[in-house]
């Protein structure tokens, strides 16, 4: 997924480590002598609210990416046994997602019940109109507002401004509100942390200490030292100096924050290979960690020194891939540190700390499974998996957390393994897919044992919750093959809508080729068509009036049902106007049109990030094979239930109204949803 | 009797500093009449001259000038195109220069003058010029009274004879294009962008 | 104190007409509205000042009044 760089320094806020100490002694504090004030006033708020509620608490279990064909057909044969009693004891039916069908998009309409138009969240990223580049949709880092210049340090007075663009207000915050507690683990979209009545872990978009959505390390000793990207997440391979049996090199770190040039910090190791009983040992800022072969080690934790008495925590794990015949070894992103973040990826700050000291160092990263390792072949699947996995543990041991100690009111946790996992390996489940063209299916049954280890999930779920809780298992849209490319920026050059500078072919990101004085529209991003329009894009010609309103027609008449000139086969089922699909005071910020891809389409890897690489359909042969940034029509999600629901056809916007009704509390005027429960 | 039909009006454009004068010296010495007050003189920034006319400048107030124009190349910069009436036919030629290099001419024109220009970072004034200057060029390419060629500052001084060639072309009229090539004198052109 | 917000006070008839208005427009919040109001207003202001700024430097080199 193709993501902007996410702000300067990453965001990070240091004020100081006397001053955090300072803040952290005086809020707490002033938390413990007010405390018994609070807990009074919340245990009589909390009562007279839950006094209206149908039930006590509500469990959301959200699994990112479920899709509903293949839950049906495991539910067939048996494999699903814990979702098969959910079905039995209450209900399961298909729920109708976003356009267009993303995390970001889906989880933001999910927490506000409103459509994009309403929460301003369309794709992973927007794009600049006055420099048609793209930046991350859901969050804005800014400067600190003060500063002091002291020699060669520029020290941050205030904390850089980060600001959650995603708009409208959770459910959750209108049941905090109403005195109900809230539990919200690793919802997308809840970076930097929302406040409100409750505990709140960030997800999706929380960057790396490099401020990208996730860089992994790759070591080796041959090769030549790269970047690879895809948009600005990817890797790094850094090339390792050997000693004997010595192998020297260094962690890549943040831009000091308080430097003015922004220098890169760096944390130098070394590993020592043959080790009596070890393969190797990792000697990093004097802890010794032994790695064995193909295995991950445990969370490492070290810090970055900024300057005297400030550093920057971060944390990764090792995978030593190779020994005799060339040292290779793997790094995750290196990541915050839950237990000393250094900037906010929890509400209150201190429950990520605490989930830390509780349950061990987890994965911070909001896109935490390292997709672009596998993307490089850097990770094999199994090490990718095994990745996922471990993530997905973390994960549901912060849920149980959660279940033990949130009796009253609403716990919800998302869990990503579903999606990440689907998108690496949809190819082992269809034997035609160009990406599997040449070689074996080894994972043919990888797909299907997630769904089993989501149900063992359910079933534990199950177990645990009590006669007075609601239980809701979710996905925020489905799955279908990604075979084949649409490169929208072509079609769009091809039939004259954009326009190239002379002689040039465009190899380059982020529509930098264009020549804006003659280009109507263009694509950036995984759903949408922006019209190049004058007075809101910086170079636009296109009139926003009746011109902008033919042009929108015109192109999304051509499009819808555009087929694929080799397959035969109709590669967009329809494209519509964003008026069309939002309503709201934020539809400016949409496309201008809304891209509805058949099954087994989507828009090209290049023309996501703006480039024009000549040719309009090409095959998918990226590890990346299943997706579903499509129609929505054709990957709704999954609702299961533990209680009967209306049967009328269900919308991802409904489940608030419908957890503030079992709640008992009322719906404010600007969801759009309706609540699921029957008439009482 | 038929009336002669008049010729249109040649205009330069483009934003300051990126070959307007020269493009006018150009157009003079190729045939065409230049009208011009020779207010502001020839000095460091502009060694051959300005060709301007002040008039230009109230066009909105008084468009009077226009009447002597007809046939005629004069220098009107691209913010003050949306002035000019729209009853009347002109050639425009529009000077392209990359924006470093007009910014930095810009700047040592306003260092020599001593005047005072924006106050705000070059990169954004860059970005607002580009801007501006798109918006006007497609005002300039909607409307019927106005025919546009764009020349590349960079083209004329590589080739000054094809350049000569195409405005000559563009005007439709039997230039001098050897005296127009001469007048391209390379040496005059500093404040390249490295 | 070391908050990035500011309180801004208005007239509560005021307040009750915009928060009439919010609702009608799907925001919310009375507060998402006067928020995205004045971000939108601030983005149009700077517009004007900016174009100012192009005046100032045109008007320095001679080529306007």
């Amino acid at each position: 997924m193709p993501f902007s760089y996410i702000g300067p320094g990453a965001g990070i806020a240091l004020v100081g480590s006397f001053l955090v100490v300072l803040l952290t002694f005086l809020t707490a504090l002033l938390t413990i002598f007010t405390w018994p004030v609070r807990r009074v006033w919340r245990m009589l708020r909390g009562q007279r609210a839950l006094r209206h509620a149908r039930v006590q608490r509500v469990v959301v279990l959200g699994l990112d990416g479920l899709e509903p064909t293949l839950v049906d057909q495991y539910l067939e044969q048996g494999q699903l046994p814990n979702l098969a009693k959910l079905r039995e004891q209450g209900c399961y039916q298909r729920l109708g997602t976003t356009w267009p069908p993303l995390s970001p998009v889906a989880w933001s309409s999910f927490a506000t019940g409103t459509n994009p138009g309403k929460h301003n969240i369309y794709d992973f990223i927007a794009r600049n109109p006055e420099t048609y580049l793209p930046a991350i949709s859901s969050v804005r880092i800014g400067k600190p507002r003060r500063t002091l210049r002291l020699g060669r340090f520029v020290l941050p007075l205030s904390k850089p401004e980060m600001t959650l663009l995603r708009k409208s207000k959770p459910f959750w915050s209108v049941l905090g509100d109403a005195g109900i507690f809230s539990a919200v683990l690793r919802v997308p979209i809840t970076f930097p942390p929302d406040r409100f009545h409750g505990v709140q872990l960030s997800a999706m978009c929380v960057p790396d200490l490099l401020g990208t959505q996730g860089t992994f390390l790759y070591y080796s000793e041959g090769g030549t030292a790269e970047r690879t990207k895809e948009g600005d997440a990817g890797g790094d391979h850094i090339i390792v100096e050997r000693d004997g049996n010595v192998i020297r090199s260094f962690l890549r770190g943040p831009a000091n924050p308080l430097d003015q040039d922004q220098a890169e910090l760096r944390i130098p190791f070394t590993v020592v290979e043959g080790v009596r009983g070890t393969d190797a040992i990792l000697k990093v800022k004097g802890q010794q960690v032994p790695l064995e072969l193909n295995k991950y080690s445990p969370w490492v934790r070290f810090s970055y020194r900024a300057a005297p008495g400030v550093s920057i925590r971060g944390i990764a794990r090792f995978l030593l891939k190779r020994l005799h015949g060339g040292f290779e070894m793997y790094s995750t992103p290196v990541q915050i540190d839950p237990d000393r973040p250094v900037m906010p990826i929890s509400h209150p700050a201190v429950y990520s700390n605490y989930l830390a000291r509780q349950l061990g160092t987890f994965s911070t990263l909001g896109l935490a499974e390292d997709t672009w390792s596998l993307s490089e072949g850097v990770l094999s699947e199994d090490a990718f998996l095994q990745q996922a996995y471990d993530i997905h543990e973390e994960r549901i041991a912060m849920f149980r957390d959660a279940l033990g100690t949130v009796r009253r009111g609403l716990v919800v946790c998302v869990f990503d393994a579903p999606d990440r996992i689907q998108h690496m390996f949809w190819k082992f489940l269809d034997d035609d897919h160009p990406a599997l063209r040449g070689r074996d299916n080894t994972h043919r049954h990888t797909i299907a044992n997630m769904y089993t280890h989501m149900d063992d999930l359910v079933g534990e779920t199950m177990r645990r919750i009590g006669p007075d809780d609601t239980l809701l298992v979710m996905s925020d849209h489905g799955f279908k093959p990604f075979r084949r490319c649409v490169d929208l920026n072509t079609w769009l050059l091809e039939q004259g809508y954009l326009a190239l500078h002379e002689g040039r072919r465009s190899e380059q990101n982020y529509l930098r080729e264009v020549d804006w004085s003659r280009t109507r529209a263009y694509v950036l991003g995984l759903a949408g068509i922006y019209v190049n329009q004058a007075g809101r894009e910086s170079q636009g010609i296109v009139d926003a009036g009746r011109e902008k309103l033919e042009l929108v027609a015109e192109i999304s008449a051509a499009l819808s049902g555009l087929v694929d000139t080799e397959t035969g086969q109709i590669a967009i089922r329809e494209v519509i106007p964003s008026s069309q699909a939002y309503d709201g005071p934020y539809v400016d910020a949409a496309p201008d049109m809304v891209v509805g891809y058949c099954g087994g389409y989507r828009v090209s890897w290049d023309s996501a990030v703006g480039k024009v690489s000549g040719q309009v359909f090409t095959d998918n042969v990226k590890a990346w094979s299943g997706d579903h940034c499509i129609h929505p029509d054709l990957v709704p999600g999954v609702l299961f239930s533990n209680r009967k629901l209306d049967q009328r056809p269900a919308d991802i916007r409904d489940l608030a109204p419908t957890i503030l009704d079992l709640l008992g509390v009322g719906k404010p005027g600007y969801m759009e949803g309706e609540s699921l429960l029957p008439e009482r | 009797m038929n009336e002669a039909v008049e010729l249109p009006i040649v205009i330069v454009s483009g934003l300051p500093r990126s070959g307007t004068s020269l493009m006018m010296q150009m157009l003079q010495r190729g045939g065409i009449s230049v009208l011009t007050d020779g207010i502001r003189q020839a000095d460091e920034d502009n060694p051959r001259g300005y060709f301007e006319l002040e008039a230009v400048k109230r066009t909105k107030q008084d468009a009077t000038w226009l009447d002597q124009a007809a046939g005629m190349a004069v220098k009107v910069i691209y913010r003050l195109l949306h002035d000019l009436p729209t009853d009347l036919h002109y050639q425009v030629i529009l000077m392209r220069r990359p924006m470093a290099e007009v910014l930095a001419s810009q700047s040592a024109m306003l260092s020599r003058t001593g005047n005072e220009g924006a106050s705000i970072p070059p990169a954004r004034l860059g970005e607002l010029f580009s801007s501006q200057l798109a918006d006007v060029v497609r005002y300039l390419r909607q409307q019927p009274q106005f025919d546009v060629l764009e020349v590349n500052h960079r083209d004329v001084l590589d080739d000054p004879l094809v350049a000569a060639k195409s405005v000559a072309q563009f005007l439709r009229r039997p230039l001098d294009l050897q005296a127009m090539a001469n007048a391209v004198d390379t040496s005059l052109y500093r404040r390249q962008s490295e | 104190m070391f908050s990035n917000n500011v309180k801004i006070r208005v007239k509560r008839t005021l307040h009750e007409r915009l928060a009439r208005i919010a609702e009608v427009g799907g925001y919310s919040s009375v507060d998402e509205f006067i928020v995205h109001v004045l971000e939108k207003e601030a983005g149009r202001l700077d517009a004007s000042q900016d174009d100012a700024e192009v005046e100032k430097q045109l008007r320095g080199l001679g080529y306007i009044e």
